[in-house]
């Protein structure tokens, strides 16, 4: 029996209140201001085609002078990290005293039809390495990866392990064919070809219907009516306008990237299998030998950990964390206990793991051994050029960059 | 100039009477059409019309008795004047009435208790054919000249039977399937995902036999291509409709499922002593998370999965066949189409891969010469 039946007192003051919420939640969504995100600071440093790459100001200190790449996945963008000044896994990192850059993969259209995955891996992720690499003379530098950007880190750092020093993984797929999850379950019948095909660029809705299902009631209806619970409190109501900006901010995915990364990952599991092949290459991740972070969401309904937690076996890395962060995929970056926990873990992880000069003190790399930063790659072009890049001139890296191996690559 | 007044009363006297007599028929007429006040005489009562048609016939009855009442005795005018006009216009009121009689049969042979016979229906069209070519020999034969006979004969013999057959075999499919819905809708005793997926199974078996067949058919002419396309589109609409009715059955199944296991949930926590008053918010929640579980329970399976699959490979091919159609149609306007940009952006493509190659052998060549 209902209690809003039995006692009518009970249903008049239930009533009351949704109403008083329903007036109060009025007043405040139509007095909202478009919400902001991403505000930490940070400058356009290079940028190449749609993708741009840019750099977080750092703080006043820098613990480790080996910078991080952060490489996100396509599927969304990136601010996730830096949704708001109170719940930022970036503004964390930089307050651990972390040199960061990350990449904005930008908006495809369907003149990115025929951007394949070679080109996000070989071509834009390489470059920002490269660029990264150099402008702050750092032989090797550090690689975050998230989600799909993940899996492109992973081999990335099975195709050129010489530009990594260390690897972080966040809730990245690894083994596909776990049938935990949704995804890796539909996956399995869809007729990639024909949509790749048919679309050229697959929609970011057409994407979102799919994460939708995968917990309608609670992403459909569920989450709205717990807006109406906390509709009268205004910093509540803002923090869900700016979860539902980034939800429904989704880019379209080039077409032919996306047929390789279903056909040959999800429905083949080749990268599991060693098969997986970027231009004429076959990705080892046996050559992925230096230190690896794997950090999995324990409750993650999108990447599932049986997706992520095999990783740790396939790679030749002799020092290999596993942290299995209690939440799900998104909480894993805008919870409270994440900015409690997860910055200060990667943060000390990395620390541990920064070379050292002779004077002890921290420095990008071996060949930078008592010379501090400088010494890299790029012996120095690179400060001259972030100047210039600071300045909204981003470009290309010098052309004298570390030559890759010549292949038979588009 | 009494004689003059006489006549001219003896006139107005007739004109008088013939007003009286006209008003009485046509008031005579009304009540023959709709019953006299009172409803003593109702709608279907005898001598009462039943149709429009004999509306018509009791108004042409009227007016010719009231011509005859107005006309002047001289022979060739008046009364045979308006018969011949009246038996051109029977023309039309036979056909009418032909009409009227074929949806009268066809209305009782599908109507009565939802029995739907088709052989029966056959036999109306074969029927109401004969009707046809009676009314073509009697009506319209007679106005054509001796030599051009032959063609009242020739549309009143084989070809309106063949047309009645094409009718009758494009729509059989269609009473075929409404009779096997009745009977699955009747016999059934809640929905079920099945049953549904059953009665789109039905539709699509008629519409293949029926309209699927007509689509199918070869285009031909100017349009041929954009016709052809059109088609196309149509067909693949149709395919695709058919599994996402499918998909909605099956969601439609869990949501059934959804409200069984709610009830069973509110049983057993009755049972367990549980069963306290809860609010609408407790009730809100059981619901939801209830409903979560089984969507998700179905989703996960394999038949899902392909179903998924299916929908979304039917709404490509659908997508793809609407835009040759409107590539198609819009081809002589003045912007590019899909196809168009998209060899475009092909080529670009490549251009950008051939510079980014070249940019680095040059960058190779300089390196390996010192240069800068």
């Amino acid at each position: 029996m209902l209690k809003e039946f039995m006692d009518p007192k009970f249903f008049v003051e239930e009533l009351e209140e949704v109403n008083r919420k329903l007036v109060k939640g009025a007043e405040i969504l139509t007095g909202i201001p478009d919400v902001d995100v991403e505000p930490t600071p940070k400058e356009l440093v290079f940028e190449e085609d749609k993708m741009r790459l840019y750099h977080y100001l750092p703080g006043e200190r820098l613990t480790c002078p080996t910078p991080i790449l952060i490489c996100y996945a396509l599927v969304n963008r990136q601010y996730m990290m830096d949704l708001q000044s109170d719940r930022s896994l970036i503004r964390n990192l930089l307050g651990q005293g972390l040199d960061i850059y990350i990449i904005d993969w930008g908006y495809p259209d369907h003149g990115d039809r025929y951007v394949t995955l070679e080109d996000y891996i070989d071509v834009y992720l390489d470059d920002c390495v490269d660029y990264v690499r150099e402008r702050t003379g750092c032989e090797k530098i550090n690689l975050l990866g998230v989600c799909q950007g993940g899996t492109f880190t992973v081999i990335y750092a099975a195709l050129y392990p010489e530009k990594i020093r260390n690897l972080i993984t966040m809730v990245t797929p690894v083994d596909f064919h776990t049938t935990d999850g949704l995804l890796n379950v539909w996956s399995q019948h869809m007729n990639i070809d024909n949509m790749v095909d048919t679309m050229g660029i697959i929609p970011g809705e057409f994407m979102n219907v799919g994460f939708l299902m995968l917990k309608p009631f609670q992403l459909m209806v569920d989450k709205y009516v717990g807006l109406m619970d906390n509709l009268d409190d205004p910093a509540t109501v803002a923090n869900f306008v700016r979860m539902e900006k980034w939800i429904f901010d989704s880019p379209a995915q080039a077409g032919e990237a996306y047929r390789k990364f279903l056909k040959d990952l999800y429905q083949e599991n080749k990268l599991v299998k060693g098969e997986l092949e970027i231009g004429d290459r076959r990705v080892d991740l046996k050559r992925i030998t230096m230190p690896l972070l794997n950090i999995y969401a324990t409750e993650d309904h999108l990447v599932p950990p049986a997706s992520s937690i095999p990783l740790n076996d396939l790679v030749g890395s002799e020092d290999k964390t596993l942290y299995g962060f209690p939440g799900g995929h998104i909480g894993i970056y805008v919870s409270s206990r994440s900015q409690k926990e997860l910055a200060p873990k990667v943060s000390e992880w990395l620390i541990e793991r920064c070379p050292k000069g002779r004077d002890g003190n921290q420095v990008c790399g071996e060949t930078a051994a008592g010379s501090g930063r400088g010494a890299g790659p790029g012996s120095g072009k690179a400060a001259k050029r972030s100047g210039k890049a600071g300045a909204g001139g981003a470009g290309k890296p010098a052309a004298k960059r570390p030559a890759k191996k010549a292949t038979g690559k588009k | 100039m009494q004689e003059s007044g006489a006549a001219w009363s003896d006139l107005w006297r007739t004109w008088q009477r013939m007003q009286a007599e006209a008003y009485r028929g046509w008031m005579d007429m009304w009540l023959r059409a709709w019953g006299r006040p009172g409803g003593s005489e109702g709608a279907g009562a005898p001598g009462v019309s039943d149709t429009p048609g004999d509306l018509y016939r009791q108004w042409a009855e009227f007016t010719r008795e009231l011509m005859e009442r107005f006309a002047a005795p001289a022979q060739g005018v008046g009364p045979e004047t308006f018969a011949k006009m009246f038996q051109s216009a029977d023309v039309y009121a036979n056909l009418y009435a032909m009409w009227a009689g074929l949806y009268e049969r066809y209305r009782k042979a599908v109507g009565e208790g939802g029995d739907l016979d088709v052989k029966a229906l056959g036999g109306l069209l074969e029927e109401w054919a004969e009707e046809y070519r009676e009314l073509v020999r009697k009506v319209f034969a007679p106005a054509l000249p001796e030599q051009l006979q032959w063609i009242a004969e020739l549309y009143s013999g084989e070809i309106p039977l063949m047309a009645a057959g094409l009718m009758a075999k494009i729509w059989a499919p269609w009473y075929e399937y409404a009779r096997e819905a009745a009977a699955k809708m009747t016999g059934l005793d809640k929905p079920s995902p099945e049953a549904a997926v059953g009665l789109y199974e039905g539709w699509r078996k008629a519409y293949e036999e029926s309209f699927g067949r007509l689509l199918r058919a070869p285009a031909m002419g100017y349009y041929r291509e954009a016709a052809e396309k059109l088609v196309q589109a149509v067909d693949s609409l149709n395919e695709f409709n058919l599994v996402l009715a499918e998909f909605y059955a099956s969601l439609q199944g869990a949501g059934s499922k959804g409200l069984e296991r709610l009830q069973e949930r509110l049983a057993s926590m009755q049972e367990e002593g549980k069963g306290g008053p809860m609010s609408f918010r407790d009730l809100y929640r059981l619901w939801w998370q209830t409903n979560e579980d089984i969507y998700i329970e179905l989703f996960r399976t394999e038949e899902f999965s392909r179903l998924l699959g299916s929908l979304v490979d039917r709404g490509m091919q659908f997508r793809r066949a609407f835009q040759a159609y409107v590539e198609e149609i819009t081809k002589e306007l003045p912007f590019p189409n899909r196809s168009e940009m998209d060899h475009l952006y092909k080529t670009v493509d490549r251009l950008k891969r051939d510079v980014r190659a070249l940019k680095k052998e040059l960058a190779a060549l300089k390196a390996e010469g010192g240069g800068e």
